[in-house]
């Protein structure tokens, strides 16, 4: 298995050269999504974080949904 | 090495990690007080080459780093991805938004245990959630910080 990610990590991409100084929690993401090229390695890793990603977005805007449910409703009833 | 620069730890993380990075900032008391935090055992702890590692911060000397709470930070570090501290990010806003990446702790052990500080690549020590572990792990064979030779420690422990 190790063998396998070393592998991987024969092309380096933008993620794997970074320095320090210009990369952290807050910027890392988008440094990886807006350089062409992914190793192996990160690309699997992103792919992965996004969809979970996309997938708790959705869950937040069924939440948002049902939470503003009943005011819309009242808004509505005022309205007309 | 960490001057200037605000780092979020996670329960998980051994104190030993916290005390390399720096000391938690000006205001929150003194900085040798032990935190209550401290005190719990650590999580997430096993893999690594533990007396080695010890062996190697021990003679460390902070690095300058400040501590804070997770909103101010800079960097977010975790040894376990299912402490529910970590989890906590997993669900906000910020990391849905691409906003808030947790690294492995493991990555400043690495440093420490380097005379080249600056040659470890921080970005090969992303955390992602639990759940999508097992299936990265199928692609990928093994995350970089599950992988000894990382922490090469050969320069200053062992003998
Ligand atoms: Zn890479």
């Amino acid at each position: 298995a190790t063998d396998k990610s070393s592998k991987m990590l024969k092309y380096k991409c933008s993620g794997c050269v970074a320095v320090r100084k210009l990369l952290n929690s807050r910027n890392f993401s988008k440094l990886l999504q807006s350089c062409t090229y992914q190793c192996d390695y990160h690309k699997v890793i992103m792919e992965a974080e996004d969809k979970y990603k996309s997938e708790l977005r959705k869950a937040l805007i069924c939440d948002k949904e049902i939470l503003l449910t009943p005011r819309r409703r009242r808004q509505l009833s005022k309205v007309s | 090495m960490f001057q200037g620069q605000r780092g979020w730890f996670c329960r998980s993380v051994s104190q030993d990690l916290r005390q390399f990075w720096g000391r938690k900032m000006a205001g929150q008391g003194a900085c040798a007080r032990v935190s209550p935090e401290a005190l719990l055992p650590h999580r997430g702890w096993g893999r690594l080459p533990c007396s080695a590692l010890t062996r190697a911060l021990a003679s460390t000397v902070d690095e300058g780093g400040a501590i804070s709470d997770a909103q101010a930070a800079d960097f977010l570090f975790s040894c376990d991805a299912s402490h529910p501290d970590t989890l906590r990010l997993y669900h906000s806003t910020e990391y849905i938004e691409d906003n808030a990446t947790v690294f492995h702790a493991y990555y400043l052990s690495a440093v420490a245990n380097t005379e080249r500080k600056n040659s470890v690549a921080l970005g090969h020590f992303v955390l992602p959630p639990a759940c999508l572990q097992k299936e990265i792990r199928r692609k990928i064979g093994s995350f970089i910080w599950e992988q000894d030779e990382n922490f090469p420690i050969q320069k200053h422990g062992r003998i």
